[in-house]
């Protein structure tokens, strides 16, 4: 990147996925993983299995009577019907692209481009379930229970092997029905607000240098984002992690800028945050004329 | 170095309320619904999470406190989600469906659905043409299940009481036979639209053998002089079932062509848009499928004579195409 611009951070991974918003700010997604989404559908079976069940119940015990067994015959069919084809369809649209399955393992279905998921894209992508996962269940389950031919079952088993593991085939994890809807599958994100460790120190504006060490440009040019981002990890764990630690963090991050004044040894903690304190004045400071340095053997934002 | 009062330190004083205000608002409404917020909570949804996402924006350049900037990611995404997720809810999606979707998708695939059309005629002439010249074809074709009774070997009385004759006994079990025939009419439509995938060829098939079957009954019929009688009684139902079968075709058609032919755009970007036109026309065709079985299960019944019959299938006909031409032309 040119030298002046300014550089901003955005995330990535294998399993990371962005997403540009309509509002030109592109957010980060990571993908369900296949084990999740297997989790989901075999909730979401089991739950088509209980309401066929239950609607059979209802029907069965409001229709008893002999006159009856036409009509109820013909709800149960429907029923059955509606409950197998518009089970994912209707519960994605009330949930926003979760199902049932979907909610309980914290993924969900959002549209691929991150424009808005439209019915239709709900449509399309469970429309696609008949060929992945109905029919297979159901010539599994007559191979069951008539002798069927060798080669059914084999061509059975071709079927499902090509749609089940097509996810697993595919980078973005996507099964025929998020080809032909344009969707993928992501986790449910969760993360709190985590305070500024910078607030914990006494609330004056001096507060980032509260153990009143300082340092000089020459030392805070040592270390970049990466060694500032693992020291954050550390103060956040200061309540469990051990004081050793704390100590031989300080003494290599002393030893790397060549710490030569006095300090107050029994206290690690402090001098580590007054060292992180400094080192993102530093950073920020310098990420604002442009010059983000990654890690230590960064070139960029070395001491002038 | 003594500033000590970092820019992006005094930037998240500032913003923090609005983060949090909108996470509030997204977790009662990723466990309740957007329903469930106020008008007034919906009305600053849309504003938070702009805000949010320029928070996103302005911290990846300025800030270095990575929990803050995890943060923000996650409830940027989140805030999205709820506002960038199917808004609508199941009734009222239905009803843009209905008024604007579906015709206008139809619309858009209506060489696909003339092709589909065109091999179910042709499938219709084979099956026609084989079981009139010999009777065996249709043993062949029609399984024993589909055909209850009606075969080559039956006579004209037979026949004919299959198209006039009925008793109670046998509306109670035709009712049964037209939600059986519903549900299954459905599932092979949208199976006829799934296997598109398959770069379409099952979808010729499929149409073929369903054209072929209709053929070989045709021709059983008119070999005993009944063949205007059983297009009247077949078409009752069957102006609205074969054109929901042919939509479903059309379907199938579209997808097959976007998985083979990506056109101008990259072949996932075609497939995704071609197949979200075409659920769209199998859903359609779904609800067709239920008219057709209503129209089988009690017009036909009520309705013995022949002229009316072919009336009510042509008043059927005819609304299906005008709702398919003119509807949904306007803004929307």
């Amino acid at each position: 990147m040119a030298p002046g611009t300014p550089q901003s951070f955005t995330p990535r991974g294998k399993n990371i996925r962005l997403i540009e918003t309509p509002e030109g700010v592109p957010l980060s997604v990571t993908l369900a993983d296949s084990g999740e989404r297997l989790g989901a559908v075999l909730i979401d079976l089991l739950a088509i299995v209980i309401l066929i069940v239950v609607w059979s119940a209802l029907v069965l015990s409001a229709l008893q009577d002999r006159q009856f067994a036409e009509w109820a015959t013909v709800l149960l069919i429907l029923g059955i019907f509606v409950i197998h084809s518009f089970y994912f369809i209707f519960m994605e649209l009330r949930w926003q692209g979760r199902t049932l399955g979907k909610r309980l393992l914290g993924i969900r279905v959002i549209d691929r481009k991150g424009g808005k998921l439209t019915s239709q894209a709900i449509f399309a992508r469970n429309l696609m379930r008949e060929i992945e996962l109905f029919i297979p269940i159901s010539l599994l389950a007559s191979a069951q229970l008539y002798d069927t031919d060798q080669w059914i079952l084999v061509t059975a088993g071709i079927w499902i092997g090509i749609f089940v593991l097509l996810p697993l085939f595919n980078d973005d994890r996507m099964r025929a029905g998020d080809l032909v809807g344009g969707t993928l599958v992501v986790e449910m994100p969760k993360a709190i607000l985590l305070d500024d460790i910078l607030e914990e120190s006494p609330a004056d504006t001096e507060a980032a240098f509260s153990f009143g060490y300082r340092f000089s440009l020459e030392q805070l040019s040592a270390y970049g984002v990466y060694e500032l981002h693992t020291l954050e990890e550390l103060l956040r764990r200061k309540g469990e992690a051990a004081d050793d630690t704390a100590m031989a963090v300080a003494q290599r991050i002393q030893s790397k800028i060549n710490w030569s004044e006095p300090w107050d040894a029994t206290n690690p903690w402090g001098f580590l945050e007054d060292f992180y304190a400094a080192q993102r004045a530093h950073l920020e400071g310098r990420m604002l004329m442009g010059e983000r340095k990654e890690h230590k053997d960064d070139e960029r934002g070395a001491s002038p | 170095m003594q500033d000590s009062s970092l820019k992006s330190y005094a930037f998240r004083k500032e913003r923090e309320p609005g983060w949090l205000a909108l996470e509030e608002l997204v977790t009662k409404s990723e466990s309740w619904g957007v329903k469930a917020l106020s008008a007034e909570e919906k009305r600053q949804l849309p504003g938070l999470y702009r805000s949010a996402l320029s928070s996103l924006s302005v911290a990846r350049s300025i800030s270095l406190d990575r929990g803050l900037l995890r943060y923000l990611e996650v409830l940027s995404a989140r805030a999205y989600f709820v506002v960038y997720g199917p808004q609508t809810g199941f009734w009222a999606a239905m009803a843009d469906f209905a008024v604007y979707r579906l015709p206008r998708s139809v619309r858009a695939a209506k060489g696909a659905i003339l092709l589909s059309a065109l091999v179910m005629l042709l499938g219709f002439v084979a099956g026609f043409g084989a079981t009139l010249s010999d009777g065996e074809w249709f043993y062949g074709l029609v399984s024993e299940q589909m055909a209850s009774d009606r075969t080559p070997a039956s006579s004209r009385a037979e026949l004919y009481d299959s198209i006039y004759g009925f008793n109670t006994d046998q509306t109670d079990r035709l009712k049964i036979f037209m939600a059986f025939l519903f549900s299954n009419n459905a599932q092979v439509g949208m199976l006829a639209f799934a296997l598109g995938f398959a770069f379409g060829i099952p979808v010729f098939a499929l149409l073929f053998y369903n054209g072929a079957i209709l053929g070989a009954f045709l021709a059983i019929y008119t070999n005993h002089d009944l063949g205007l009688d059983m297009w009247a009684w077949i078409l009752v139902h069957g102006s609205t079932e074969l054109l929901a079968i042919i939509l479903c075709g059309g379907g199938g058609f579209v997808l097959g062509h976007a998985v083979i032919f990506p056109g101008e755009d990259t072949r996932l970007n075609n497939l995704m848009r071609r197949g979200r036109e075409a659920s769209v026309i199998v859903i359609g065709a779904v609800f067709m499928f239920l008219v057709a079985g209503l129209l089988e299960a009690y017009a036909r019944q009520l309705v013995v004579d022949m002229t009316d019959r072919f009336t009510i299938a042509a008043v059927m006909f005819l609304i299906w195409m005008t709702y398919f031409i003119f509807a949904g032309r306007g803004k929307g």
